[in-house]
């Protein structure tokens, strides 16, 4: 038996994985061989080493209680549908930062397919892409999708006709309407309401008033069974604009080196 | 896998056989995320979904394996910051077989002298890859096919990574002894 041939078995050996037909060779290898035999009590040493020294952190008392808290609420999880995401209790609210329109559907269609599987009402808010160019595009992503938009479980509107009913922006209003669907989604025996609205019509002169608004949604969503994504292109807005969605979104999913990424604040 | 059973039995039985696993999983989610808060976030993730898919475990099967299955995934996904990490390394059989050479020298004996703050940072500091592979193996005690599965690789590549990740492992070793003043050239 050759070393290389030895070397390459060695770390099955040591870790008594090796197959039994093979242990008498490489023994006897071992047992002529000073290098190879230099290579085993190197890799012994390091698996005992690693073996008798690490030792377990002990997970804080704390985690223990929360995670046994929110077992106790495992059915208030949903599937966001987006990776980044994973798992979201009810009453989640999301701001999304996004740089290009293959990076708003890279998320807005997973996010809306879970949702339509997962029974909820889903309500695609548009401003950056119009109604038709979202409905095209989630009609060729998304099997049977116009089954889904007859029976109205999949509702689309313009920015227009869901922030601007009165021709500008007026926040009781767009609350009244998020509302009046919740109550619909549970009339109609869905599990919930989950929302994905694109404020790139949002300019300057309506700013401050908005993020009053998305202040005044985290808590009114957050015992509702309800998820939103408020989705916000980055070109559109100042570091201070970005501030502010961070200070209004308890979790901001961005894309970075073509991952998305989720940032989390207290 | 039968479940009739209702929520509460449902959850009862899952806290039974989950929560003993609760210090290996932060743990190793504290020496792949290098974060408290991090660490305590991909924890309370992996219990959340394995409950959530205790339906599918397969009874019979190794449940802490499982357990760091849901962990690596959810941490690939959601906790890996991507643009930090070295590129991935795929270590071939052929560049295992050539490290072999007589210039080993035992250290072992220094080695045990190291801090175990050394020893964790000496582990911390591996590439993923090989990190992963040498706790699910050196501390947690899979078997291959279990690293295998919760890695999603075949079972040489867990080889070769281990034998590469020790290999990795003991220069990381010998900077820290050499750091101390343990190392016998010093």
């Amino acid at each position: 038996m050759e070393c290389s041939e030895v070397c390459k078995s060695l770390c099955a050996y040591v870790d008594g994985e090796l197959n039994s037909d093979k242990i008498p060779d490489i023994e006897k290898h071992l047992n002529d061989c000073p290098v190879c035999r230099q290579e085993l009590n190197f890799q012994k040493g390091i698996k005992n080493l690693l073996h008798k020294r690490i030792y377990y952190k002990s997970a804080p008392i704390t985690l223990k209680q929360r995670i046994k808290f929110e077992l106790e609420r495992a059915e208030e999880y949903r599937e966001s549908g987006i990776q980044a995401l994973d798992l979201v209790r009810w009453g989640t609210h999301v701001a999304q930062l996004y740089k290009s329109k293959s990076d708003l559907l890279e998320t807005m269609i997973p996010y809306v397919y879970q949702g339509l599987e997962d029974n909820e009402l889903c309500i695609c808010v548009t401003s950056d892409m119009t109604e038709e160019e979202v409905t095209e595009t989630l009609i060729s992503s998304i099997p049977d999708i116009r089954s889904y938009i007859q029976k109205g479980q999949l509702q689309i509107f313009s920015y227009e006709d869901w922030y601007l009913i009165k021709g500008c922006f007026d926040g009781q209003c767009s609350l009244s309407c998020g509302l009046k669907k919740y109550q619909e989604a549970i009339n109609n025996g869905y599990s919930g309401l989950r929302i994905t609205g694109n404020l790139s019509w949002l300019d300057s002169s309506e700013w401050k008033s908005f993020m009053e608004y998305e202040n005044y949604m985290d808590e009114v969503v957050k015992d509702q069974k309800i998820l939103i994504i408020c989705a916000y292109k980055e070109s559109d807005f100042t570091k201070n604009n970005v501030t502010d969605v961070i200070n209004t979104h308890k979790y901001v999913i961005s894309k970075e080196d073509e991952f998305w990424r989720l940032m989390k604040h207290s | 896998m039968r479940r009739t059973e209702s929520a509460e039995e449902k959850k009862r039985e899952f806290e039974e056989i989950a929560i003993q696993y609760m210090d290996s999983l932060y743990s190793a989610a504290l020496r792949m995320t290098r974060d408290g808060n991090e660490a305590e976030d991909l924890v309370q993730d992996a219990y959340l979904r394995a409950y959530r898919f205790f339906d599918k475990f397969e009874k019979g099967t190794n449940f802490k394996a499982w357990l760091f299955k849901i962990l690596k995934n959810i941490y690939i996904n959601k906790y890996r910051k991507r643009s930090k990490m070295p590129q991935m390394v795929e270590v071939s059989d052929v560049e295992v077989v050539g490290e072999l050479s007589d210039t080993y020298t035992p250290e072992n004996e220094i080695f045990d002298k190291l801090l175990d703050d050394d020893l964790t940072s000496a582990i911390e500091d591996l590439p993923e890859e090989f990190r992963f592979a040498i706790i699910l193996s050196d501390v947690e005690g899979l078997s291959y096919k279990e690293i295998a599965n919760v890695l999603d690789i075949p079972i040489g590549t867990v080889m070769s990574r281990l034998h590469r990740g020790r290999k990795l492992l003991r220069e990381s070793l010998k900077d820290y002894a050499e750091k101390r003043g343990f190392a016998k050239d010093q």
